[in-house]
């Protein structure tokens, strides 16, 4: 809540030069709880406020935010590792990282793949054996492909 | 469905013309007779040394005969899931082209497989042939329209045209169109790639029989030193699209101005054939330069394969109890390097993988078919054919950020094993009989971790009716 209060009065602050309506900053929570964990990041040309939140033996997120406001919090509890790196370029770009030791994973039980459009970009997630990797994609960026087995 | 492509693809292996180089027992009547009169170096004074059914072309001096073949299906695969591939290039702060990623997963067909489903497939075909001071000159045309009726994704039923591997009608339609004079042949024909046939169910093995827009040559050598055997060498410029294996994502094929090279040799005695071939394919890639401008790079992939058929009387093994009954055993492998095509699998690779630096990492695979045929009586033969693939899909190590390494190695295998049985009730019209079973497993590698491994396995059962002449 504080840093909401924060952001909002930066933006008020700085309307002057930055056209965004904090109202229509995106925001989401990631969560990833796997032995090693990858989260990448990058919607695009929105504004958005996103939360990374990884516990695993080792954890690595990218977050690349291209909007006129950006917030990106990382929260990383690991056994061995983590790594984190946050580019921004915007009008107001706000990143705060939290990493913590001592901490492990639960390996994903089956393969699982799940891709879904959200209110921040398109979403796909990979969720198996001691493996999960996650990432957010804007429209410029979305890059996939399905193919298999024909029925 | 897996069932119905199989069983479309099956009459036009059966009843094309064979290509020059073929030894095998199936090659019509047709072009033996035409074989004997070329070798014997007179004209055909008459259309019926050709075989039956030919008759005078006017006064063009040709013999033409016109044939077809239909065939209608029921058949029903239990696949109720797959695995099924998701190629996706990550976000990544030191390549704007990403970094390349391939995921599998289990994936629900039900609603396509629910129901059984009907289809056909009608050929017709006609070839004229004549001799000249410059050997035989054949013409052959094989049309073909061939669908089903299937359930989509939405479990509506539609019909989906199965002419081509691509789902194009037209391209499919002319499934073959050729002319041949002594040993060169050009237009649309059988890849001098594949083996005389995918094994002898009706429904393909792991083994490619691809006809393609083509220029070969043949020189074929009988009656090698006095026997009654036959060597034979050919070698093929063939249409490369016809075998591109990309996703548009992970492999995105550009224009390719080279055709695929593709060379066979082969050895026939009355009961033997030998083959072996090899093929290379040109490799250029435009995901990452579509995407991100991203290096053009160019490469050849390349496939081999090798085979063998025996045809034998069980009675010259077992003595006279064996009775009257005919066997032939076919045997056939083929690996791949960034040409996965060749190898007549499922999609499940990309010919390569593009990174984020452009660089093109090919993928590599085998296929491998065994079938062995049994025939009863004169009218009725049963199949059984195993076969097995695999395939290993990788990417370089590349950055997802400064400390950030990612990569993969996706592998996939499996497994098919049918069995069929087949009665000629009356000259030219064949009821038939199949069933499959398919197993399937993915595994995976990703920044040196494994994932889950993931397999699936299902039967599918088909019946047939054949008319043709």
């Amino acid at each position: 809540m504080l840093r909401k209060l924060i952001l909002v009065g930066l933006v008020a602050g700085a309307s002057g030069a930055a056209s965004a309506d904090p109202l229509q900053i995106q925001s989401t929570t990631l969560t990833q709880t796997n032995v090693h964990n990858y989260a990448l990041i990058a919607p695009g040309s929105v504004s958005t406020e996103i939360t990374v939140d990884q516990t695993g033996a080792d954890n690595n997120t990218v977050v690349d935010q291209s909007g006129d406001i950006n917030v990106a919090e990382v929260n990383q509890r690991a056994k061995s590792g983590n790594t984190s790196d946050v580019n921004q370029d915007g009008v107001i770009n706000i990143a705060a990282v939290t990493q913590q030791y001592n901490f492990g994973g639960i390996p994903g039980a089956t393969p699982g793949y799940t891709g879904q459009q959200t209110n921040v970009g398109f979403l796909s997630e990979f969720n198996s054996g001691g493996v999960s990797i996650l990432a957010l994609t804007g429209p410029g960026n979305t890059l996939i492909s399905s193919f298999g087995r024909t029925h | 469905m897996r069932g119905a492509r199989a069983l479309l693809g099956a009459i036009g292996a059966i009843c094309a013309i064979a290509p020059a180089a073929s030894f095998a027992a199936d090659t019509p009547a047709a072009a033996k007779k035409a074989a004997a009169t070329q070798k014997e170096s007179k004209p055909a004074s008459e259309c019926s040394d050709y075989g039956t059914g030919f008759f005078k072309l006017g006064d063009s001096g040709f013999c033409g005969r016109a044939g077809y073949d239909v065939m209608g299906f029921a058949a029903k695969d239990f696949a109720s899931h797959d695995i099924g591939l998701v190629g996706q290039r990550l976000p990544s702060s030191v390549y704007a082209a990403g970094v390349p990623i391939l995921y599998y997963y289990d994936k629900n067909f039900s609603k396509q497989t629910r129901d059984p489903y009907p289809g056909v497939d009608a050929q017709v075909n006609f070839v004229a042939m004549r001799q000249t001071d410059y050997g035989l000159l054949i013409g052959y045309v094989n049309l073909r329209a061939a669908g089903q009726l299937q359930d989509d994704e939405s479990g509506d039923m539609r019909y989906v045209a199965n002419n081509a591997v691509n789902g194009s009608v037209l391209q499919g339609l002319v499934d073959q169109a050729w002319v041949r004079l002594d040993g060169l042949e050009v237009g649309v024909q059988p890849s001098m790639f594949g083996f005389a046939r995918w094994g002898y169910s009706i429904s393909p093995g792991y083994s490619s029989l691809v006809n393609t827009p083509a220029v070969s040559y043949t020189y074929r050598v009988d009656n090698v030193a006095g026997s009654n055997n036959s060597v034979s060498a050919s070698i093929a410029l063939e249409d490369p699209s016809r075998r591109d294996m990309g996703d548009g994502v992970l492999a995105d094929y550009g224009e390719t101005y080279r055709p695929d090279v593709v060379a066979q040799a082969r050895f026939g005695t009355p009961n033997l054939l030998l083959h072996v071939g090899g093929a290379l394919h040109e490799i250029h890639d435009v995901a990452a330069w579509d995407c991100c401008y991203s290096p053009d790079h160019t490469l050849w992939g390349a496939a081999a394969t090798a085979g063998g058929e025996y045809r034998f009387k069980w009675s010259n093994v077992f003595g006279p109890a064996a009775g009257d009954t005919y066997g032939r055993l076919l045997l056939q492998v083929a690996a791949a390097r960034g040409a996965i095509g060749y190898l007549g699998i499922p999609f499940f690779a990309t010919d390569y993988v593009v990174g984020g630096d452009g660089d093109l990492k090919e993928t590599t695979g085998y296929s491998a078919v065994a079938s062995y045929e049994h025939l009863w009586t004169p009218t009725v033969k049963s199949s059984i054919t195993y076969s097995i693939f695999g395939t290993s899909e990788a990417s370089d190590m590349e950055l997802l950020g400064p400390n950030e390494p990612m990569w993969f190695d996706v592998k996939v295998r499996g497994a098919l094993l049918q069995g069929g049985i087949e009665d000629m009730i009356q000259p030219g019209l064949v009821l038939g009989a199949e069933a499959g079973y398919t197993w399937t497993t993915a595994t995976g590698n990703y920044a040196g971790a494994s994932s889950a491994p993931l397999s699936v396995s299902f039967p599918d059962v088909a019946a047939y009716v054949r008319k043709f002449f």
